[in-house]
């Protein structure tokens, strides 16, 4: 009966323990990310490219790359701006699980083809807040050629982790996506142009 | 009455041949259109005469390969937007290192322009040639034309333009290049290579070759280059049963490897599981059974230590 005693008591604290040690973690992990993106955001804002030619580059030929912006061996092809949630935060090129740590990436697509899609991790300073967009509220991005493209939020939607199809499907101007607190479904932002474009 | 019937069956199954045919001529002659192919070569807004630009054929229109291209494991089907670089920078490299010569060659004029008449359907790597102005060196980056192309509307566009994208770099610095392995398998990671070659290539001979495995974390980077040749990498040989691409980020060349199974009488990626989207969420869901099968642990301990006392 005391073993019994003993080790309930133990397994409790070390469980509690670890909760707390989870916790913990991530609430470092969610200021780091903050930190790192913060940082690139300022490498980046020196790196867009302020002269515009006549007819940007994109509008004669869509189907070009977008362009990017090397720091530390990544690439970032520009700044997703959330005013609701007091987001301003880089996109990188691609994604991978170590790039998706550091900043929200180009999931696929491309704001100048209109289907471009990013994800980001939950944190709270990247787009853990996600869920709390509505439809009006608005969406800007900007290329590292200063090409600002507005979008206006239509509709969120809750995705299977396996819905890769649906993801991309829909003909959605602009997706954002993230995991809910499970790590099971998506939070899918789905946004349209607005009217004002530059 | 029996006469109209039948007359009229007739008359409607020779409006059918005479519609089928009508419409195989049209797709017909559709598929036997040649088409043409512009460059236009800008930098920074300033047209570059005198580059060369050689095309090659390397798939035809139902994407598979064509020529001295069936050689190689490069996937054109279903390729993604941003997939396509990828695999003109892989068969760039192979076309360089083994010689391959160009189904079409030609400069840009004093604007910048040169334009291929006269090209099937199909797909179309091109390349530019590098040159250097001053102290700095300008490489025009390979990609990929489809023969037609389709516009948001579905229709087939025969006369493409393309404006190619190029790297620079200085001569009075040292080069550096970076290779990457990555392997795409789903649940087929078992059967992966123990090891692969990379090759460096100078000008598409063969500088180096390096073995990349898991002891080196399947990477390998080269310093000291010279900065007056083009330096690519790609792989030796591809194993079997994968498709290579490569994609270039600055000095970094990826390889992926990328499973696959024919299905269909078409390749694709291999998966035993279905695909996913990225998990892109922190690890929260243990805390709160944690929290609350640490404190049920604890309500054991402390009522079985109250019964002991009782008892006691």
């Amino acid at each position: 009966m005391r073993k019994l005693r003993g080790l309930c008591i133990f397994l409790g604290v070390v469980m509690i323990i670890s909760a707390v040690g989870l916790t913990g973690y991530n609430m470092w992990d969610d200021y780091r990310a903050a930190y790192e993106s913060d940082l690139m955001l300022q490498y980046i804002y020196g790196a867009i490219d302020t002269e515009q030619p006549e007819i940007p580059d994109y509008m004669r030929n869509p189907y070009m790359d977008m362009p990017t912006f090397d720091m530390n061996g990544y690439l970032y092809i520009g700044i997703v701006s959330i005013p609701k949630l007091e987001l301003m935060l880089p996109v990188m090129d691609n994604w991978s699980d170590a790039r998706l740590k550091i900043s929200p990436c180009r999931y696929t697509g491309s704001a100048y083809l209109n289907n471009m899609i990013i994800a980001a991790h939950n944190y709270d300073s990247h787009f853990g807040r996600l869920k709390n967009l509505e439809p009006g509220d608005t969406v800007t991005f900007t290329d590292m050629a200063n090409n600002k493209f507005y979008y206006t939020v239509v509709e969120t939607e809750t995705l299977r982790r396996t819905a890769v199809e649906e993801m991309e499907s829909g003909g959605w101007d602009l997706t954002l996506f993230t995991c809910t607190p499970g790590g099971r479904t998506r939070v899918t932002v789905r946004c349209r142009l607005a009217d004002e474009q530059t | 009455m029996k006469h109209n019937r039948i007359s009229g069956f007739f008359a409607v199954l020779l409006c059918l041949i005479i519609l089928f045919v009508f419409s195989f001529s049209t797709f017909a002659a559709e598929s036997d259109r040649n088409g043409s192919l512009a460059v236009s070569f800008l930098i920074e807004d300033e047209y570059i005469s005198d580059v060369t630009f050689n095309v090659y054929r390397v798939a035809d229109e139902n994407y598979q390969p064509v020529g001295a291209y069936t050689a190689y494991s490069v996937v054109l089907e279903d390729l993604l937007p941003d997939e396509f670089g990828p695999a003109a920078t892989a068969l760039a490299a192979f076309t360089v290192r083994d010689g391959i010569p160009a189904d079409f060659s030609d400069i840009t004029n004093e604007y910048g322009y040169v334009q291929f008449d006269g090209l099937q359907t199909g797909i179309y790597l091109v390349m530019g040639e590098m040159f250097t102005d001053g102290n700095t060196v300008y490489n025009p980056l390979p990609f990929l034309a489809m023969l037609p192309s389709y516009d948001t509307n579905g229709n087939a566009i025969y006369d493409i333009t393309a404006s190619p994208k190029y790297d620079m770099w200085q001569t009075d610095k040292k080069l550096e290049r970076s290779v990457k392995k990555v392997w795409v398998e789903g649940n087929f990671e078992n059967i992966r290579p123990a090891e692969i070659t990379a090759q460096l290539l100078q000008n598409g001979s063969i500088a180096d070759e390096v073995v990349l495995n898991e002891a080196n974390g399947w990477s390998y980077s080269w310093s000291d280059l010279d900065p007056n040749f083009l330096w690519l990498v790609i792989e030796k040989t591809v194993p079997n049963d994968y498709a290579v691409s490569v994609e270039q980020q600055g000095t970094i060349f990826t390889v992926t490897n990328a499973y696959m199974i024919t299905s269909g009488g078409h390749r694709e990626p291999g998966n035993d599981t279905p695909p996913t989207l990225p998990n892109t969420g922190q690890l929260w869901w243990p805390v709160p059974i944690l929290l609350f099968a640490g404190a049920v642990m604890l309500l054991i301990g402390v009522s079985l230590s109250r019964k002991s006392g009782k008892d006691a």
